[in-house]
């Protein structure tokens, strides 16, 4: 069967003005259980890239600029 | 990809960065220096300490908390007075973590800063190093303007277990701020029956602030001091039910045979918390006496009450 | 995708899961002997890894003296399991838990403590003092990972082991392991493995539906379950499944043993508290799921009657440590501890010993059936063992293990079934397209919840267990486009192999046990005549799943009559028809 992709709303929210990504800061995509947070090779940005979230919040304790933001998934909202 | 991620990068290429001109370049180098091992590495987290930029300084301060050495703290302890916020709060949390009782002379001055916030940081890192030369300082600190150095302070005591500073203890229990007085009565947990301080923590037990009785009621309890009971039995009718609660828990603790009457009463509270306390402490003092009330109360609607009510029936009974 | 490399390491002990029981093995193991070679292994990163990847809001089962003695404690735990424990396991714990209090104070994880420096000890269980309150517990990985740096065990992140090595002689010889971002193989021969992988968390599925938003840590999908088993160790007692009382859609736990203390409780929609004890155990999940069916419904954890500083206290524990987002829940929700209690519903399925009882059997060294493979933590048959278990055991698991690899050598691993585990693990990544590993795993979960939820049917266990023989056939058509579906591939199958054996573990034990956890509706009694045993759960010689009784070793520390059934003196009888 072929495989098709549906969209889905991403719970963790990077604001890119505060990501230092492009500085070699990697600490999100670095301690997620889960590897779902991705640095985008494009922006030089982390963002979330697997929508496969525990909520755990490492990624926006650790963050040295507060750029992460750990929403609820919708689902459970 | 390396294999082994961890502790062993290429410290070459992080002196290099940690020398970029780019701010953000040197803050992101001194965050990977956290996981660095040896001299080196504590050598380029110093220097960043010095940085002119404050959040390069600040990832150092944070960075240091995975290093050891009395360099390391040496260099903390100067980051209190840094003139950036961040980076002081920075510190003070790494220092915090240390446990180098070398480094004692160094905290017990600065426990003697101009600056509260300094003197709160130094003082909360002595407390765990129980140095008794930081005895004195501790004792100023409870004259300091501020509530928090104060309350440090009695930190640094009631972990010495210093009866050398009851005194100041008795005039910190009337303290004008609650949280001073709150911390007094929690580092009387020290006082020995009959020992002296013993009445100051009585006397907590009307303090007009609840928290501070409920603390005072809590470190009576730990150590089971006889000449509470009276003012413990009185507290049994406090106005807020915390105070009650403690108080009850205290007098099982005590064994008071004297309170079973008044404990008995309070197997009909409105509040379930309180009731199955009560029936605890009427369960640990075990006193026939305390039958016919339990004996009452065996059909109270709430399941851990009645279990509560049946284990202290079995103890009343044995002592029989 | 390219063949993937293979790198080939040699070591004297691996440990693999780097969350809370591995880290502790492998400090152990390196204080015992610091030139013995240790790998920690992890699937994740180390820093963050596990069930306490945010820290821990306290303990609740230490045994410190003054509050509890080790025998008061095996005999609490004894009971609370009906009887069925290896209490030479449980003392062994016992007797470790406050050195290791100790231990991990001096290291630097933050116990509260009160005025004079001294533990503070909160009463929660009945009979003995058990709850250490940890409000500034948020560090306990930074303190592991700051140990592990200064011992300087050798680290390899984001690998998830796969299987498990063995010699020609039944030893260990090592292990498997795929790297997450590139699939390339890491093979680590060593003499001893200790696995520490944590529960199988994510086996039924959550009722919101989003798969990831478990109990345990969502990377915690049984890889130790799977491992072990397809090794030929011993499982015990896997029908003792863990079902918690969490909040509602969260799926969160509430910690009702920290806001016990502060005078929370779980109450009906009247307000009534319905339950003896807040404690966890099958029993209370019983009676948690009968006010639920009874009508009484919601439950809650009621907290709105107690003061605004109390209140705040709890606030500050509960949303910096363990589950920092549960305050992020309420906020959107707008519930206010204040104002409303908490709803509070009961988990999907999973396996952990951690508060329950199941796991690779292990003995009081950790050690399990295979020589030379140990298991510690959730994954561990060591009944209710929570964090400080965890680390007790894998302290014990370390320096056994370093003990025994002085005596032996390097065991050699059978080539050909190194291949066919590599071709194994390659398979979903050789197909252009077919099934995403996301609905195979959905599928299987969902299944798990219709078919093998209590109360236990037979007939429905039956047809799950058909179900899931249709998507073990499916496998053939799994596909996996990058190193991160294959991740997901790999633990979809680490999933499916625990469903079975859920399944499998259920059928065999023909009685009820353990409260709500092993509830059979076709055989409601306790049967003590035929069942006061463990089962063995293994994969016999033709690969099949095989069972056994193994009898509970004579006790060492006594249990009367009456005590064992003084917790049982609320128990409801069960209704006829459960369904």
């Amino acid at each position: 069967m072929p495989i098709i992709t549906h969209a889905k709303s991403a719970a963790v929210v990077i604001d890119d003005a505060k990501c230092i990504a492009e500085k070699g800061c990697t600490v999100c995509v670095d301690v997620c259980p889960l590897d779902i947070l991705a640095i985008d090779e494009g922006r030089q940005k982390a963002f979330m890239k697997y929508d496969e979230c525990w909520y755990c919040m490492p990624c926006e304790a650790d963050c040295p600029t507060g750029a992460v933001k750990v929403n609820i998934p919708y689902l459970l909202r | 990809m390396p294999v082994f991620d961890a502790f062993d990068d290429d410290l070459d290429d992080l002196k290099e960065r940690a020398a970029d001109p780019d701010a953000g370049v040197r803050r992101v180098a001194m965050m990977e220096l956290a996981e660095q091992v040896g001299p080196e590495a504590i050598v380029l987290l110093l220097k960043g300490l010095g940085d002119p930029d404050p959040e390069v300084r600040a990832a150092a301060a944070k960075a240091l908390d995975e290093h050891d050495g009395p360099e390391v703290v040496e260099g903390l302890v100067g980051s209190l007075e840094d003139p950036d916020e961040t980076v002081r709060l920075s510190a003070a949390e790494s220092l915090a973590d240390k446990k180098e009782p070398s480094c004692g002379p160094l905290l017990i001055e600065r426990a003697e800063h101009s600056d509260p916030f300094v003197q709160a940081a130094a003082l909360r890192a002595l407390r765990e190093l129980t140095l008794p030369d930081a005895l004195a300082a501790a004792l100023k600190a409870l004259r300091n303007p501020a509530p928090e150095v104060r309350r440090e302070g009695l930190g640094v005591i009631g972990w010495l277990k210093a009866e050398q500073a009851m005194p100041a203890l008795i005039a910190t229990a009337s303290d004008e701020d609650p949280t001073v007085r709150r911390a007094t009565m929690s580092a009387l947990v020290f006082v020995r029956p009959g020992g002296p301080g013993a009445s100051t923590l009585v006397a907590g037990l009307s303090d007009p602030h609840w928290q501070v009785r409920e603390e005072a009621a809590v470190s009576a309890a730990k150590i089971r001091l006889p000449e509470a009971t009276v003012a413990l039995i009185g507290a049994l009718g406090d106005d807020v039910w915390q105070v009650r609660i403690k108080a009850a828990n205290a007098l099982g603790r005590l064994k008071a045979e004297s309170a079973v009457d008044a404990l008995g009463p309070l197997l009909d509270s409105d509040i379930p918390n309180l009731r199955k306390e009560a029936a605890a402490a009427l369960g640990e003092i075990a006193s026939p006496a305390a039958i016919p009330a339990l004996e009452r109360a065996m059909d109270d609607p709430d399941p851990d009450v009645r279990k509560m009510i049946r284990w202290a029936l079995g103890r009343c009974h044995a002592a029989v | 995708m390219s063949e993937p490399k293979t790198e080939i390491i040699e070591t004297d002990l691996l440990v693999i899961g780097g969350g809370t029981g591995g880290p502790m093995a492998a400090i152990k193991a390196k204080e015992a002997n610091p030139k013995l070679r240790v790998v920690l292994m992890e699937k994740a990163n180390v820093k963050r890894s596990g069930a306490i990847s945010m820290g821990m809001d306290g303990l609740n089962n230490a045994v410190v003296p003054g509050y509890a003695t080790p025998e008061q404690y095996v005999k609490e735990i004894t009971v609370a399991n009906d009887g069925i424990v290896n209490q030479k396991a449980v003392m062994a714990y016992a007797t470790g838990s406050f050195p290791m209090i100790q231990y991990l104070d001096k290291l630097g994880v933050k116990f509260e403590k009160d005025g004079s420096g001294e533990y503070n000890m909160r009463k929660v269980h009945h009979m003995g003092t058990y709850v250490l309150p940890m409000p500034e517990g948020h560090n306990v990985k930074k303190v592991l990972y700051r140990q592990l740096r200064r011992l300087q065990v050798a680290v390899t992140n984001r690998y998830m082991a796969t299987r498990l090595l063995k010699g020609a002689d039944g030893r260990i010889a090592g292990a498997v392991g795929v790297n997450t971002r590139t699939s390339e193989f890491l093979v680590v021969k060593a003499k001893a493995v200790i696995l520490a992988c944590g529960a199988a968390g994510r086996l039924g599925l959550p009722a919101s539906g989003y798969m990831f938003g478990t109990y345990e840590n969502a990377a915690n999908c049984g890889d130790g379950y799977a491992m072990a088993y397809h090794a030929g160790a011993e499982l015990a007692n896997l029908e003792c499944y863990q079902i918690n009382p969490l909040i509602k859609d969260y799926n969160g736990p509430s910690c009702a043993y920290v806001t016990g203390p502060f005078g929370g409780f779980t109450a009906n929609n009247k307000g009534d508290r319905f339950i003896e004890c807040d404690y966890w155990s099958g029993q209370m999940m019983l009676e948690f799921w009968r006010e639920l069916q009874s009508g009484n419904g919601p439950v809650y954890l009621k907290m709105d009657h107690l003061a605004e500083e109390t209140i705040s206290e709890i606030e500050t524990i509960l949303h910096t440590n363990e589950r920092p987002s549960r305050g992020r829940f309420h906020e959107r929700r707008g519930n206010d501890y204040r104002k409303q209690p908490v709803e509070m519903h009961i988990s999907e399925i999973g396996f952990c010993s951690g508060h329950s009882a199941s796991g690779v059997a292990v003995d009081e060294f950790a050690r399990t059936t295979v020589p030379g493979l140990y298991a510690v933590g959730d994954m561990a048959s060591v009944p209710h063992n929570y964090m400080l278990g965890a680390f007790v055991n894998g302290g014990i698991a370390g320096a056994d293990a370093a003990e025994y690899c002085a005596n032996v050598d390097l065991a050699a691993h059978d080539e050909g079934h190194l291949a066919a585990e590599k071709e194994r693990v390659l398979a979903p990544t050789r197909r252009e397209d077919g099934l995403t590993p996301h609905e195979m795993e959905f599928k299987t979960r969902r299944l798990v919840n219709d078919y093998l939820e209590p109360p236990k049917v037979t007939a429905k266990m039956r047809i799950g267990q058909r179900r899931f023989a249709e998507i073990r056939d499916d496998l053939s058509a799994l596909c996996a486009r990058d190193p991160h579906e294959l991740l997901r591939a790999l633990e979809m199958q680490t999933i499916l192999d625990c469903a079975d054996m859920a399944a499998a573990a259920s059928l065999y034990r023909t009685e009820s046990r353990w409260g709500f956890y092993h509830l059979r509706v076709d055989h409601p009694e306790t049967n003590d005549d035929e069942w006061f045993c463990h089962t063995a759960l293994y994969k016999d010689e033709n690969g099949q799943m095989a069972h056994a009784k193994r009898a509970v070793d004579p006790y060492i520390v006594p249990v009367e009559a009456d005590e064992m059934a003084a917790y049982h003196q609320l128990r409801v009888k069960t209704p006829a028809a459960a369904e």
